[in-house]
């Protein structure tokens, strides 16, 4: 280890991660469990026939066990950046865990070396959320602007957006616990608190995210991968109905009309439905909308996004909308908006904003639902994020489709098979903690 | 010093050509000219001569002073002191041996050839198990001697050429870095079968602890022909031709073609059709052959239909020309028809000769193959010359071995499941589809650009892959070693041996453009460079203690250093289409690299004591001295020790009994581990961040407290003979224990690290071996010999480490597991949720073995079958038993023989099944009319797969249960029950009866041949792999599959079809 430098890693913590969570996770399920999307073929993921997602657990924790060293190497060098950097990417990965999990190995964690622990304790996710929160506030307070950052993939030095991308984390996470604050020693006045002291984004440039490259073995998987995979991809029912209700410009950008040459429709398709149900729905993919040509034809119009301004902003809304912070929760809704239709090359124009639907209303609930609807069509690409707040907020109303296997949204992924092999003690103390190993059993988040 | 001159014929008069004469006990020995004759110098003419000859009666003859000796051997009669070759090369006595070796000649080999060596043993040797490789003629072939001892290794046996170790490397790492893998074949395979004089193989580890670590899984010892023994020059030629034919390829359903509900008609192959984006076969039944448009429909423009890129289009981008509809009709023999007869020559002419002093060996071999899938081939060409000269009155002998070798291939085919391996197509492929509209598959104007196919945005045409998609390689090798040996005294000798083993492979993959996994085309070049130099010597002294002692005492040593080299070189964009090289490169290289090496010094010593011919001891020991392991642990001794008593020579058996032998052996051998495998560190991935080098920590955690891994061995046998040798009984038993074996361990990923090396583990093997020789007729003129070997072997883990309970050797879906006090080889994989109807409760079963009769599948409210995701062990791939029957029989000139093949037991389970279920291909989907048929989980049965044979029941929701009755589509139905996961579904018993050879051979008369000037002329007719029978009707059980770079046995996973081949064999020496 004392070879290695921390700028060679750093960065390939942020692209395999980031590179997960969009080409695998975010197209793979995070789309489709939304209802963003829909399959026509291998409907699997729309069956919630869902896996236990091994290799998204082992890349985590690898990429959780090299932002360590990057922790160590920054220690070593005496460069607070490089400890900022990978507590912040190392908290990131263990949230992305227990998100998909629930409890999971944390505390005993990535002590295989250190300690010869091989087989770690699953920690209780309330435990793992407050040490993330505190890892996220440590990390924003470590970063220093006058000390450089060398390998920087994501912001090229540029340590206050680090900065910003530790305290979007923190809101999300914050938000994220809104049910939970009093098991873990919150309240609305630290979120207030940290909102107003702390440094967020405030221009959609301020975004975490790592842009596909034009050329290359760094281009957007779809943009190379067999046709085939990426038509099975359709616009979902579900989608196509608000985009439609709205009128909005997403719809031109996001899918493309039917194939068929009689026709210039946008059709979705229903997430759920067997093999042969979904591929002859309305009469066969030839009219079915595919997704936009930003998805298959150019090599770099995705990003890899770990959290951006739009969501940011949405989550301001909803806190100053829910009466936790002060400030005008309508007009980070508008940002919101706005933002997500200047990520698109495209403008919320004011008719678009001022009808029904859009426009703020006195209701606090419909302002609530209205929040979360936009926040759903700016998560579209993020990793699981619109799978994850769809579970808080239960908005908006998704159904789940007629061949589905589970009569709800999913909460949470089943523990990889090969935990029941090589951790099977701790594997078995934690789901007795949290109930059966299901797709359908509550984490503590979730839970009453 | 005496000359003694002699001839040695057979009853008939005809000479003996090749026998051996030898006074035991000295190195005074011959072999016999073309005539018979042989002319020995002997130290005394009160010396006796041992005569010897391959199947027949071993005579020992006192000279008497007599200056000319004839010799009359019986054809099979008991052959007591045959002699056999054993570690190091040493020649020893068969019967003073306490171990079971079996000897297979070269003849035996070669009579019906097959190009790789190793596929050549299948069948004739007990205790060892050969299973053929997945991409046809040049793949590599497995084999396993006593089953499986390793967790982690290969299992497979060192290989020896004239007593030094050469390599047998597995060539299947082409993959990786988004190519799919190919076989290159193992390096074993590229020696010639014609120059082998004979195999033994070395069983146990007192037989093989001489070689030390690296033989701790058996030892295959190859001895080459050499022209020792002969008089004056002398020449042979012996050519093979051979045609291949695929064994058997998988039934297809031949009622509907490809669609989607029954709808199906071609736009663009991308989805612009009805239904021409699925590439299943749910479309149109094909009776009465309704017209629907194909991808060679021909159009108003002239071109095709699926001339997507070239064909006019309106300025919508619609197609301005008109496709005219086709007949909708089965293609039943399009696969098939794919497939071309290869075939495979091998032409050798050797050119052989010497006197006292020296002798010589020249072969040229050449070997020409083409295989079943087009487009594919094999070349080999060796050069071997062997040599021996005698120094300074025969005290000092040298002798010299080389064989060049270049083989090389235009095209290996990929394999494993993915688009690069035509055999993934197939099961994916329409029934409709007329192979022959594929053939021309560049699009009109668009070579090297666009390929032609019937569906685009799943698949490569095939013959797109098999003529543009190429894997070529270019091996240069050269192996062999110079020895010496000097005899101080007649009892002392040293032999001081140097041997290399060196090779340099360059491999090129091309990729068209258009290609799925690389829409702008590849070139790729890996270099890989191997070499292996050993020295060793050896100290003999051999006392003359009189008749009633003897004693042989060695003392060696050997320095083993290897080296590898790996570079591999990709442009995985080109920038112009067709144009191979890495100048043409449309974006950045990608490159991979590794270099190793390691060494091994050993020290040795062995003791060979006899008393009064009836009691033989044998005791070894060896010391070595790793590279790989670290410093406080990396010496490590190991001894041997074993004793055979020829009972017959001291009891008075019934004159029935002509020979028998006891034996008992102890070995231990130790071994030590791969380089890197001590010190963690980091690596760079292959691909950068726009430039930015990216790096990590390896993912597996190395272990600076290694130790040596040990095995033991224990064996007892008896070799027993009756009627004058006329039927031979040799049994063996043994039981090896292997304990601290180098696992590489998978770990919780949660612990920082996907897997650990650590020594752990206890496996031990038991196994009884057989072997029968019978000559049931021996009359002048008829003769027939049986030859039956028998195998049982079976390994089971006795305990792993500390709290590990179960250690994942391989998986390829199915997984193959390790779990203490069960057996090696029990695979594990998931299937459908039961119920037991009897108590109305959902059952977890660990083994298919538990399912009673009165479990139900649980079926979902829509009528889906439930899938539990618990792994339950589903069998062992390894065999109970196997059996090699051999018959051969002679009447006059003519001689035939058949060799069968049994195996019995293991399980196989088939990806070809599961996902040609799902897509509608398999025969199994078309046994109900799709469009009428009710398709009910539990109650419309899939027959001829055992596990879908079983009721299907709902929940009620208050606890019980009642029979499914929801009918699905026939796609869903079949898409639900056959399914990738659902391992279960796959499986078949893998027993098999292979008429493994046949042969019928004619020996022209004795005058015939001589008027042309030749000593003999043999024709034969030859076939192998003539007759299957198993279970399943879809393809060769005997057959591996690959997956994460490794071999995983125990699955079928689109792996080429195993061949039939016939073929004829002429032998011609001069």
């Amino acid at each position: 280890i004392e070879q290695a430098s921390p700028d060679l890693i750093l960065p390939k913590i942020l692209y395999e991660v980031g590179n997960e969570l969009t080409s695998s996770l975010a197209w793979g399920t995070g789309n489709t469990l939304a209802q963003l999307v829909a399959s026509n073929n291998f409907t699997g993921t729309d069956r919630y026939l869902l896996g236990s997602y091994g290799g998204t657990w082992n890349l985590l924790y690898r990429n959780a066990r090299d932002a360590q060293n990057v922790i160590a190497l920054g220690e070593r060098l005496n460069n607070p950046n490089y400890q900022a950097a990978g507590l912040l990417l190392r908290a990131f990965c263990m949230q992305f865990l227990t998100e998909m999990y629930g409890d999971v190995p944390f505390s005993e964690a990535l002590a295989g070396k250190t300690e010869g622990n091989f087989q770690p304790a699953y920690t209780p996710q309330r435990e793992i959320y407050v040490q993330l929160l505190a890892d996220y506030e440590r990390a924003a307070d470590l970063f220093d602007p006058t000390v450089g950052l060398n390998g920087d993939i994501l912001h090229d030095g540029d340590i206050p957006r680090w900065i910003e991308f530790a305290n979007a984390l923190r809101l999300r996470t914050m938000m994220r616990l809104e049910d939970k604050w009093d098991e873990v020693g919150l309240s609305a006045a630290d979120l207030q608190s940290f909102v107003s002291e702390a440094n967020h984004m405030d221009e959609l440039e301020d975004s975490a995210l790592l842009p596909y490259l034009p050329v290359g073995a760094n281009r957007w998987p779809q943009h190379t991968g067999r046709v085939g995979g990426f038509d099975e991809k359709r616009m979902s029912v579900t989608v196509e109905g608000v985009l439609k209700e709205l009128n909005d410009p997403r719809l031109g950008i996001l899918f493309r009309p039917v194939d068929n040459p009689d026709s210039d429709e946008y059709v979705g398709v229903p997430n759920g439905l067997s093999e042969d149900a979904a591929s002859n729905y309305n009469g066969g993919a030839l009219n079915q909308s595919r997704l936009g040509t930003r998805f298959r034809e150019e090599p770099d119009a995705v990003d890899m996004v770990f959290i951006h301004y739009p969501e940011v902003q949405f989550l301001l809304a909803e806190a100053a909308e829910k009466g936790y912070i002060a400030g005008d929760a309508e007009a980070f809704y508008l940002e919101g908006i706005r933002s997500t239709m200047a990520y698109y090359g495209t403008e919320a124009t004011d008719e678009y904003l001022s009808q029904e639907g859009v426009a703020y209303t006195d209701d606090r609930d419909e302002n609530l639902r209205l929040i979360a609807r936009q926040k759903w069509l700016s998560l579209f690409m993020v990793g699981l994020e619109a799978w994850f707040d769809y579970r808080r907020t239960g908005m908006p109303e998704l159904t789940p489709g007629p061949d589905a296997t589970l009569d709800h949204i999913p909460l949470r992924i089943q523990y990889p098979d090969e935990e029941q092999v090589l951790n099977t003690a701790n594997y078995e103390a934690a789901v007795t903690r949290q109930g059966a190993d299901m797709i359908g059993t509550p984490t503590w988040l979730l839970g009453e | 010093q005496q000359t003694v001159t002699g001839r040695i014929t057979d009853p008939n008069n005809e000479p003996l050509i090749g026998a051996s004469v030898l006074i035991p006990g000295t190195n005074a020995g011959t072999v016999t000219n073309f005539d018979g004759d042989f002319e020995l110098t002997v130290p005394s003419l009160n010396d006796t001569l041992l005569v010897t000859y391959v199947g027949y009666e071993t005579l020992r003859e006192p000279i008497n002073g007599r200056t000319e000796v004839m010799f009359l051997l019986r054809e099979g009669a008991l052959d007591l002191n045959a002699v056999t070759v054993t570690a190091l090369g040493i020649e020893r006595e068969a019967k003073a041996l306490g171990y079971a070796v079996q000897e297979i000649d070269g003849e035996q080999l070669d009579r019906v050839k097959d190009p790789n060596l190793i596929n050549n043993l299948a069948g004739k040797l007990a205790g060892v198990r050969v299973t053929g490789g997945g991409s046809g003629i040049g793949s590599s072939s497995r084999i396993v001697i006593r089953g499986e001892s390793s967790l982690s290794g290969d299992n497979q046996p060192l290989f020896v050429v004239n007593g030094v170790p050469i390599n047998n490397d597995n060539g299947n790492n082409g993959g990786g870095n988004g190519n799919m893998a190919a076989d290159y074949g193992n390096s074993a395979a590229d020696i010639n079968p014609d120059d082998i004089e004979t195999i033994t193989v070395l069983k146990g580890a007192n037989a093989t602890a001489l070689y030390g670590s690296r033989a701790a899984n058996g030892v295959v010892l190859i001895t080459t022909k050499s022209g020792a023994g002969k008089r004056g020059i002398g020449a042979s030629f012996s050519s093979n031709t051979t045609f291949e034919r695929p064994l058997r390829i998988p039934e297809y359903q031949n009622s509907y073609g490809q669609g989607a509900g029954g709808q199906f008609a071609f736009g663009d192959g991308f989805g612009a059709g009805t239904n021409d984006n699925i590439d299943e076969s749910w479309g149109p039944a094909f009776a009465g052959n309704p017209l629907i448009v194909q991808h060679n429909s021909p159009t108003s423009s002239g071109l095709r239909a699926g001339d997507f890129a070239v064909r006019p289009r309106t300025e919508d981008g619609q197609f301005a020309d008109e496709a005219t509809a086709l007949p909708w009709t089965a293609a039943p023999g399009n696969i098939e028809d794919f497939f071309e007869t290869g075939y495979t020559t091998i032409n050798t002419v050797a050119l052989y000769g010497g006197d006292e002093q020296r002798n010589f060996r020249l072969s040229y071999s050449n070997t020409a193959n083409e295989g079943i899938l087009p487009n594919t081939d094999l070349s080999r060409n060796n050069l071997t010359l062997d040599v021996g000269q005698n120094f300074l009155d025969q005290k000092l002998r040298v002798r010299a071995n080389a064989n060049y070798i270049n083989s090389s291939s235009d095209n290996r085919p990929n394999n494993s499941y993915g688009t690069e391996n035509v055999m993934y197509l197939w099961v994916w492929f329409g029934r409709q589809i007329q192979m022959n509209s594929l053939r021309d598959y560049w699009q009109p104007g668009q070579e090297n650009i666009q390929q032609f196919n019937y569906n685009y945005n799943w698949h490569d045409n095939p013959y797109f892959t098999m003529y543009e998609n190429t894997n070529a390689f270019d091996e240069n090798r050269l192996f062999g070693n110079v020895n010496a040996t000097y005899d101080f005294t007649d009892e002392l000798q040293l032999m001081v041996r140097y041997g290399l083993d060196t090779y340099d492979e360059l491999r090129t993959g091309r990729r068209a453009w258009s290609t799925q996994r690389f829409p702008r085309g590849q070139y790729r070049e890996d270099n890989i460079f191997f070499q292996e130099r050993n020295a060793d010597f050896l100290l003999t002294y051999a006392p003359q203690i009189g008749e009633t002692f003897t004693a042989t005492i060695s003392a060696g040593g050997n320095q083993m250093t290897q080296e590898r080299r790996f570079r591999r070189t990709s442009a995985n964009e080109l920038a112009v289409p067709g144009v191979y090289s890495f100048n043409n490169a449309a974006i950045p290289l990608v490159n991979n690299q590794f270099n190793s090496r390691r060494r091994i010094n050993s020290l040795y010593a062995t003791a060979n004591l006899g008393f009064r011919n009836f009691l033989y001891l044998d005791l070894s020991a060896r010391n070595d001295w790793s590279s790989t392991l670290p410093a406080a642990n990396n010496s490590y001794f190991y001894p041997s020790a074993s004793l055979s008593a020829v009972l017959s020579e001291v009891i008075d058996f019934p004159a029935a009994v002509s020979f028998a032998k006891l034996r008992a052996g102890y070995g231990q051998v130790g071994a030590d581990t791969d380089p890197y495998r001590l010190l963690g560190y980091f690596q760079f991935s292959s691909n950068t961040y726009g430039g930015q080098l990216l790096g990590t920590e390896d993912n597996l955690l190395a272990n600076a407290n290694l130790k040596p891994e040990r095995l033991n061995t224990l064996e007892f046998g008896a070799d027993l003979r009756f009627l004058r040798g006329r039927l031979g009984l040799d049994l063996t038993w043994y039981n090896n224990v292997s304990r601290d074996q180098i696992l590489q361990v998978p770990v919780s990923q949660s612990s920082g690290y996907g897997a650990r090396y650590f020594n752990a583990g206890e496996i031990e093997s038991k196994g009884v071996e057989l072997l029968l020789n019978g000559e049931p007729v021996s009359r002048g003129n008829f003769d027939w010999r049986v030859n039956l070997n028998f195998t049982r072997a079976r390994s089971t883990v006795n305990e792993l480490a500390p709290g590990i309970e179960s250690y994942q050797l391989s998986s390829n879906y199915l997984t193959v597991l390790a779990r203490p006090g069960e057996r090696m080889g029990d695979v594990y994989g998931t299937g459908f949720v039961l119920i037991d109807t009897e108590t109305n409760e959902r059952v977890t079963v660990d083994d298919v073995a538990d399912i009673k009769d009165t479990y139900a599948h649980l079926y979902d409210a829509n009528g889906f079958p439930v899938r539990d995701p618990n792994l339950r062990r589903l069998g062992n791939y390894n065999p109970d038993f196997q059996l090699g029957l051999n018959n051969d029989f002679r009447i006059g000139n003519v001689d035939f023989g058949f060799l069968w093949d049994w195996s019995q037991g293991g399980v196989i389970m088939s990806r070809t099944l599961l996902i040609g279920g799902t897509s509608g291909m398999m025969a199994e989907t078309a046994e109900y009319d799709r469009e009428t048929t009710d398709f009910i989980g539990g109650t419309t049965r899939v027959t001829g797969v055992s596990e879908l044979d079983r009721n299907g029941v709902v929940a009620t929701g208050d606890g019980t249960y009642v029979p499914n009755t929801t009918a699905l589509s026939a796609r869903d139905f079949y898409w639900s029950h056959f399914n990738r996961d659902n391992e279960t579904v796959g499986m078949y018993d893998a027993t098999f009866l292979k008429l493994r050879e046949a042969r019928i051979g004619y020996n022209l008369p004795r005058e015939w041949v001589s008027g042309i000037g030749a000593q003999r002329i043999r024709l034969s007719l030859i076939g192998r792999n003539l007759l299957l029978f198993t279970e399943n009707p879809h393809f060769d059980p005997e057959v591996f599959s690959y997956g994460g770079g490794g071999i995983v046995p125990g699955v079928e996973d689109m792996a080429t079809p195993s061949s039939r081949s016939f073929g004829f064999n002429l032998n011609v020496v001069f």
